[in-house]
């Protein structure tokens, strides 16, 4: 006779709380930059999309892929599991934060370059990241073998991640449309005071749905994992 | 405003259209996700637990 079965994991919550907060938290911010945030004279309305396209690059590059190289290297170290769900969640969470950069950007381009796109160091070292990171959640996709999956994707992580300091300093290496960092650079933010602030709130409400989408992320894959181990897949 | 400062008022919607559009998206894939693994948990084999009652439909 076999034994009888019955659960022993219960799967996570769909809604997370810090999901819906960031959710919120972004709306908050979106409000303030587009009614009460003053209108940048010489860009006009479109400078506002600063307000997302900033906080969005800043948390793909410096959070999202930083996490991700991170867990990879760990993962590389300590072949923990729990590091590649981390890396796994970071690269899918950081694609989506750099997709929104990548639209938004030429959309504000548009109106003060006169051009949608320029093939200039930033951006293409950008779209590259961007190809790589998509690359990465594929080749994900393609591998059955747990352990093999996770290595290469650690290795391929830890790559995808070196070009976020070239990205970086791209604007001062090269001749590019692309202006200078006026926030993260050696001497005082050169923005005014309530423009700033407007910055610093949205980054911290898309921070925050950061936070929210990493963690339902990583909960997903928490269970999948746990699923396919009871179902004997893997 | 300025009469010098540029109108394109339509670009800032636009922008600020897409990107709320992929959050949102990307929000209400991993809602979707979950929701569809939290079924196939309904279903899927169960493991004993050391210690655990027995489930109702033991005797069966």
């Amino acid at each position: 006779m076999t034994a009888p079965s019955y659960a022993t994991t219960r799967p996570s919550r769909t809604i997370d709380g810090l999901l819906l907060a960031g959710l919120i938290a972004v709306a908050a911010a979106v409000t303030r930059a587009i009614w009460f945030t003053p209108v940048e004279a010489r860009q006009g309305l479109a400078q506002k999309i600063f307000y997302v396209h900033v906080p969005s690059a800043f948390i793909a590059l410096y959070v999202a892929f930083a996490l991700l190289a991170i867990s990879s290297a760990l993962y590389l170290w300590l072949r923990d599991p729990r590091l590649d769900r981390m890396a796994e969640s970071a690269a899918e969470v950081g694609l989506v934060y750099m997709s929104v950069v990548l639209l938004t950007g030429p959309i504000w381009g548009k109106t003060v370059w006169g051009t949608w796109w320029t093939w200039d160091a930033r951006l293409t070292l950008t779209l590259f990241l961007w190809f790589i990171v998509l690359g990465l959640l594929l080749l994900r996709q393609s591998i059955d073998e747990r352990s093999m999956r996770a290595r290469y994707s650690a290795v391929l992580g830890l790559l995808a991640a070196i070009l976020v300091p070239f990205i970086h300093i791209s604007v001062y290496l090269f001749r590019t449309l692309h202006p200078r960092p006026i926030v993260l650079k050696p001497s005082a933010p050169s923005l005014p005071g309530t423009m700033l602030t407007t910055l610093l709130l949205s980054l911290a409400a898309f921070l925050l749905l950061f936070i929210g989408l990493m963690r339902t992320r990583y909960r997903y894959a928490t269970d999948r994992d746990e699923l396919l181990a009871v179902e004997g897949s893997e | 405003m300025n009469p010098a400062t540029p109108d394109n008022g339509a670009f800032m919607v636009a922008g600020y259209v897409v990107a709320v559009v992929v959050y949102l998206a990307y929000a209400l894939l991993l809602v979707r996700r979950q929701r569809a693994l939290n079924r196939r948990w309904a279903t899927a084999p169960r493991p004993i637990r050391p210690g655990a009652p027995p489930p109702p439909d033991a005797a069966a």
